[in-house]
């Protein structure tokens, strides 16, 4: 039962979340970049766009919404649903203050208002596309009701969102913790249930079935936001007004069902102890125990300290994969598109070299990218226990120890399978092998550069978190960027070329150019050049470059660490 | 021997002084009770004498080392901050085994060590429990078992008492004696004053970053004028009040 008052009191809290978010993201400011910066970079090429194609534009009209439009926003929605989801169980599950809260509102006032705070993130986030849509609406049709209609159709599509995201997310956190079985193989049931959903959904997006397109969506009611929207412009674009209104229905229903739904799941999650997953028998000699706590063998030649820190990162990874929940879509994506791949029959073209890119790189990622972070409350304990040397090696040992192997190996299975001579094998399993070792070296001065601790100082400061954005980002880069260039050097040395003169020299000759301003022609001399450049320097010279000045950055990364950790001081 | 020696110990974090130059001379073998008002300076003292924070100015050796050399240092120290250094998906079994494998302990004996320090603290039976299902106090044992794990010669303990139930608090007072009857230096930081009086050698109270006053409970509680006995919490709610004090010190 709620409290009276609740809704006010749900707004508030949400008000007062999403100003300590502002307030948190103004103090860092790389998330902030990292993560308004795409948003703000894609409303200002849709205004440049707008301003650039003004006349053009004016006046446009006759075209009607089609269900292939309506079946993409629904998939959209789905995609953002499960973002939502993801979002919730993995870090905003049980209240901020949880303490404070629960003593103080109803749960259906801390749902609405974790609701509220969700929303008016989403809005902000999406501020930018929807003014530069909402203008571009007035420009282009010269009417004002795309005031009303374009923000009331962005709104309805965010909070329907968000509230069956937030349902959803805690019915999965529910059975997490209060089914047994779930509870305890989490991890298989997690990464299995991800994978069906995002592989289906991009499946249906990109997959190559015959008569398969998004158009079979198109009778989800939340893609018919379109038509709202749409009501806007006086019959310049035509949708349905049926569906418009069937739209507003559908959300409200949405809005208020799953308020009702959350209000009924998070008043059984909260207050409820989750069930144990302790085994009864318990292993009583210290050799079980030891067993437990060594979940992989390690050489005796490394040391008891090293080794103690590679295995707890191990065994934390199995037991709290929650902090690792952020590369399952990646490794989704490329799971799914080697399974276009196939479909196309293109699969032994493309496997090795994803292979030898995309192991490294999630291999790379699991042990460190977030090492100060992850230690949590243990942090303080860890500086004044272990020498950095130790720690550093015990972060790296998993990745060179288990990862140098597994991309070689695996990377020469699939180029076994592949139409590649020998020598680009070879030369595929170098890279694979090199990568491993860049990536695992740098990811924790990376991890340490821009450490996560828990944003929320009250309640719950000792929580552990996923990395920043911002350094997956640009470990991601560092990886991925280098060993694609590697890669194409090795199996295509001239689109690499032609690449990367177009990169260089014809994209900035071509935005310079419909901006009309200077520079044009030095940009084109330059694709000139770079064209003209022998394959073979390009291959041996950048390829060499590549290649040591990786190991360079690897070597500069590992002292930095050990420098990193040797200097910590307690904030 | 001197385990732990300041000189003009300074720790300023921008135009805040929360440490000013900071004397002190103690002793090996002895429970130095150090108190002071919420944000005295207590916490970066010992976040100082640990080599977690680097002073400003001044110098510190602990157990003969200087606090700068970190390396050095973490053979000399056992730490047990204000929140329970625990990971929440070990079981204390494997949170122990992990600590004193990171001090590179022999495995066997040590072994039997956590085991033995694990019945000592009724933890026994619950030590293949995860540390995610334990109660405050049952964190507040594992985290005091670790940090005294490897015996080093001087422990810091920041609030070892906190949320334990009588009986484990008072078993965590005979091990602190214990410690100290042992040789090793036990540096106690802790706002329950009757901890203090009953297991303190010295005390020292430090007020707005300086120590204002360090003496034997003893000493401390006997009022030399009049005779009087004070309790140990009269003397530091008067001391640590500034206008209390203001107004005693002038008669003297």
């Amino acid at each position: 039962m709620a409290e009276s008052g609740w809704l006010a009191h749900a707004w508030q809290m949400g008000w007062f979340d999403f100003k300590r978010t502002l307030s948190g993201m103004w103090d860092d400011k790389a998330r902030l970049a990292m993560t308004v910066g795409p948003m703000v970079f894609i409303g200002a090429v849709g205004l440049a766009l707008l301003i650039a194609f003004a006349d053009e534009l004016q006046g446009f009209s006759g075209v009607a919404l089609t269900d292939g439009a309506r079946g993409q926003v629904a998939m959209f929605w789905v995609f953002g649903v499960y973002i939502f989801t993801n979002r919730l169980v993995t870090q905003r599950s049980r209240v901020e203050a949880e303490e404070l809260v629960l003593t103080a509102v109803s749960a259906r006032t801390a749902a609405v208002g974790h609701i509220v705070a969700e929303t008016l993130r989403g809005l902000a986030y999406f501020a930018a596309p929807i003014v530069v849509l909402t203008a571009a609406g007035f420009i282009i049709f010269g009417s004002s009701g795309v005031f009303l209609t374009i923000p009331i159709a962005a709104l309805t599509f965010v909070m329907t969102t968000i509230i069956t995201g937030t349902a959803v997310g805690y019915s999965i956190a529910w059975l997490l913790t209060h089914v047994k079985f779930v509870r305890r193989y989490k991890t298989i049931i997690g990464g299995a249930a991800v994978a069906v959903v995002m592989g289906g959904y991009l499946f249906a997006v990109l997959g190559p079935t015959e008569g398969m397109n998004v158009s079979f969506m198109s009778w989800v009611p939340t893609g018919w936001v379109l038509d709202v929207g749409v009501l806007g412009v006086g019959g310049a674009i035509k949708g349905s007004t049926v569906k418009a209104i069937g739209s507003l229905v559908t959300s409200a229903l949405i809005i208020v069902s799953g308020i009702f739904a959350t209000e009924r799941i998070t008043s059984g999650y909260w207050f409820s102890e989750p069930v144990s997953i302790d085994d009864a028998d318990e292993p009583t000699d210290h050799s079980e125990r030891s067993f437990r706590l060594s979940p992989l063998p390690f050489p005796g030649f490394i040391s008891q300290p090293t080794r103690r820190v590679s295995e707890w990162v191990i065994l934390r990874s199995i037991r709290d994969p929650s902090r690792l929940s952020y590369l399952t879509l990646p490794a989704v994506v490329v799971f799914d598109a080697g399974f276009i791949a196939y479909s196309n029959g293109a699969l032994d073209v493309v496997l090795a070299p994803v292979l030898a890119i995309g192991l490294p790189w999630i291999l790379s990622e699991i042990a460190a990218m977030n090492p100060l972070g992850d230690e949590g409350s243990m942090l303080p304990m860890m500086a004044a226990t272990i020498s950095a040397r130790q720690y550093v090696h015990g972060l790296l040992v998993p990745g060179l120890l288990y990862g140098l192997p597994i991309a070689g190996v695996l990377t020469a299975l699939a180029g076994m399978i592949s139409s590649y001579s020998p020598m680009e094998i070879a030369g595929l399993v170098g890279i694979a092998l090199y990568l491993t070792l860049v990536a695992v070296t740098i990811a924790p001065a990376l991890g340490m550069a821009m450490p996560r601790f828990d944003a929320i100082s009250i309640g719950r400061s000792d929580d552990v978190l996923p990395p920043r954005v911002s350094t997956i980002v640009i470990h991601s880069v560092s990886v991925v960027v280098p060993g694609a260039l590697l890669g194409g050097l090795l199996l295509g040395p001239e689109l690499t070329r032609t690449a990367l003169s177009f990169i260089f020299g014809g994209l900035p000759a071509l935005v310079l150019g419909l901006l009309d301003v200077g520079g044009v022609s030095w940009f084109e001399q330059l694709m000139n050049n770079i064209q003209a450049i022998d394959v073979v320097t390009l291959r041996y010279g950048l390829g060499g470059g590549l290649f040591a000045g990786g190991l360079l950055v690897a070597g500069i990364c590992y002292r930095n660490a050990i420098s990193r950790f040797e200097k910590y001081e307690p904030q | 021997m001197t385990a732990i020696e300041t000189t003009a110990l300074t720790k300023r974090y921008g135009d805040t002084l929360a440490v000013d130059s900071l004397a002190l001379q103690i002793p090996s073998g002895v429970v130095y009770g150090f108190l002071g008002p919420n944000g005295a300076g207590k916490t970066t003292t010992m976040r100082m004498l640990t080599g977690l924070l680097t002073p400003s100015s001044g110098s510190a050796r602990v157990g003969g080392v200087s606090v700068t050399d970190r390396d050095a240092l973490r053979s000399q120290i056992g730490y047990l901050p204000e929140t329970p250094p625990l990971y929440d998906e070990a079981t204390a079994f494997e949170q122990l085994t992990y600590a004193a494998g990171l001090r590179d302990l022999p495995e066997g004996p040590t072994q039997d060590r956590i085991e033995t320090l694990l019945d000592d603290f009724d933890l026994l039976t619950d030590a293949d429990d995860r540390i995610d299902g334990y109660s405050k106090g049952m964190r507040q044992k594992v985290a005091y078992i670790q940090a005294v794990l490897h015996e080093p010669p001087v422990v810091f303990l920041d609030e070892p008492t906190s949320g334990l139930d009588p009986r484990a608090a008072k078993t965590i007072r005979q091990r602190i004696r214990g410690l100290a009857d042992d040789g090793m230096t036990v540096f106690l930081s802790t706002h329950i004053l009757p901890v203090v009086e009953d297991v303190a050698d010295t005390v020292g109270i430090l007020a707005d970053g300086e120590l204002i006053a360090e003496d034997t409970p003893d000493s401390m509680t006997q009022r030399a004028e009049s005779g009087q006995k004070q309790s140990l919490e009269d003397v530091f709610l008067e001391l640590t009040d500034t206008e209390t004090a203001a107004e005693v010190q002038p008669n003297g």
